[in-house]
């Protein structure tokens, strides 16, 4: 049976009086990795932010039938100066409801930057920074992750870093939602798809179902041939 | 402890920590106080009142300085770094996170205006002329009860300004507009609410209402240096209790509404 995290319920969003998205239905299952695709400019991380609570939706509503905290990674994250890698992360515990089962220096290591805990946060390469604010969702173990633009700006070590994780996130039963542009990196690990076209056209759906009734065998297939970008 | 009062307590650690720990913290809080202990060694002779009365004119523009430069970019630098969206996806309240800044900063602020004023008092103290014997004994001179008056109300005149400069961090949209906001609010603060009520020639007691520097001024000239005997004292306080709950309220709505 099929446990939703989060659902969506005749959700209008508008942004700066154009219409992204008309009485649009949604669920966010327990581990299940969703992805948000659509073209620059089309809604996706206004979506993101709506489901994550972070924005009133124009009409419907966003249900939570999980308890905070919720893991947000922010499109172009960044931290205050002045502390050091180790203490923001500590900071981020203090905040979560349980405290954070996983330690800060664990946690650490998982994103890769084991190493940085001394460095000061401010001082971090672009994408140490989003390695690092992966770690900051991971913080409170949240049932969901939403993480915008992960692999943006990424090496391939890195993107295949941020990937293994979520990965392991989503087999460990998390809601996993994922706004990206690196389709390629995670095409594997895709469940459900959010694919937003303009004008505010949003088609949802299961990958493979998607990939069926398209007639294309991959994620970017499915999103040229949604949004008719052509090759 | 609670979780609320958990994060509470983190979000005032930290905040307190950015503001000591900047190169522009030290700098405006090493000014401050600079300025608070020249004009006291230069006024302590006079004794406690008239210490106090020379730094009162100082001070209507210090605290409202001091809060500015200190705080108008904590909650605008959180919200365009996504560190805010963040805490709200954690489930930390606006009226938490806004708490725990606001405590923070009044902390820092107050401690900046209070400490340096304390150690002003102990200027006066050590400083103030002593040949005269009848000007020895004057409470004026001799009593330092002006100048701890003068300390408690700065540090309460620390919190109607913070809950403004709280506002316009979270009014902004970007870092030019909270400097141009902070200009705007140090010179209202300081001048314009004051300018303004002269020039519609408004009864005292609702200029002071209206300008938290004029309530600051009437209260430490008729409580605290006991120079004014019927200052509108109530209207003074009211004026600030009611500028802190208007601001706090509007930037708690606003700050809720945005990611």
């Amino acid at each position: 049976m099929t446990v939703t995290a989060i659902s969506a319920v005749g959700l209008t969003l508008t942004r700066g009086g154009r219409q992204l998205c008309v009485d649009c239905d949604l669920e966010l299952p327990v581990g299940e990795l969703t992805v948000v695709v659509g073209p620059n400019g089309s809604g996706k991380t206004t979506l993101l932010q709506t489901l994550a609570g972070l924005r009133t939706p124009t009409a419907g509503r966003v249900v939570h039938h999980v308890d905070p905290p919720l893991g947000y990674l922010p499109q172009r994250p960044a931290f205050r100066a002045g502390f050091t890698v180790a203490e923001t992360l500590e900071y981020y515990r203090q905040l979560a409801p349980a405290g954070g089962r996983a330690s800060v220096p664990a946690l650490l290591e998982r994103v890769g930057l084991g190493g940085r805990a001394d460095d000061p946060v401010d001082g971090l390469s672009g994408g140490m920074m989003r390695l690092f604010a992966v770690g900051v969702a991971l913080i409170g173990d949240p049932p969901v992750l939403l993480l915008d633009e992960p692999t943006g700006g990424l090496d391939p070590q890195m993107r295949d870093a941020i990937v293994a994780i979520v990965s392991e996130e989503r087999e460990g039963g998390r809601a996993v939602v994922l706004v990206t542009h690196g389709l390629g990196a995670i095409d594997p690990l895709v469940d459900r798809v959010v694919v937003m076209g303009e004008p505010a056209s949003v088609t949802v759906g299961a990958k493979d179902t998607l990939c069926e009734q398209t007639g294309t065998g991959t994620l970017e297939g499915l999103y040229r041939q949604l949004t008719e970008v052509g090759p | 402890m609670s979780r609320r009062g958990r994060a509470q307590l983190a979000i005032v650690r930290r905040e307190i920590r950015s503001l000591v720990g900047s190169p522009t913290g030290w700098v405006v809080m090493g000014g401050a106080v600079a300025a608070v202990l020249g004009i006291a060694t230069l006024s302590a002779p006079g004794g406690y009142q008239a210490t106090a009365v020379d730094l009162l004119v100082v001070l209507e523009v210090l605290v409202p300085a001091v809060g500015v430069a200190l705080g108008y970019r904590a909650v605008l630098h959180d919200r365009l770094s996504g560190e805010w969206a963040v805490h709200r996806a954690m489930g930390v309240r606006p009226r938490t996170y806004l708490q725990g800044v606001f405590i923070g900063q009044v902390t820092v602020v107050g401690l900046v205006i209070g400490g340096s004023l304390t150690v002003a008092t102990a200027i006066v103290a050590a400083g103030r002329a002593r040949p005269v014997a009848f000007l020895a004994s004057s409470p004026a001179v001799a009593d330092p009860t002006a100048m701890l008056w003068l300390v408690g109300l700065s540090i309460g005149y620390v919190v109607p300004i913070v809950a403004l400069v709280m506002l316009l961090s979270v009014w902004a949209q970007r870092r030019r507009d909270a400097i141009v906001g902070a200009v705007v609010v140090v010179g209202l603060v300081v001048i314009g609410l004051d300018a303004a009520a002269i020039v519609t020639a408004v009864p005292l007691p609702v200029m002071v209402v209206l300008s938290p520097g004029a309530g600051y001024r009437t209260l430490v000239l008729t409580v605290g240096v006991g120079l004014s005997a019927q200052g509108p004292v109530t209207a003074a306080l009211l004026g600030w209790a009611t500028w802190t709950l208007v601001a706090v309220g509007v930037t708690l709505r606003r700050l809720g509404a945005r990611p």
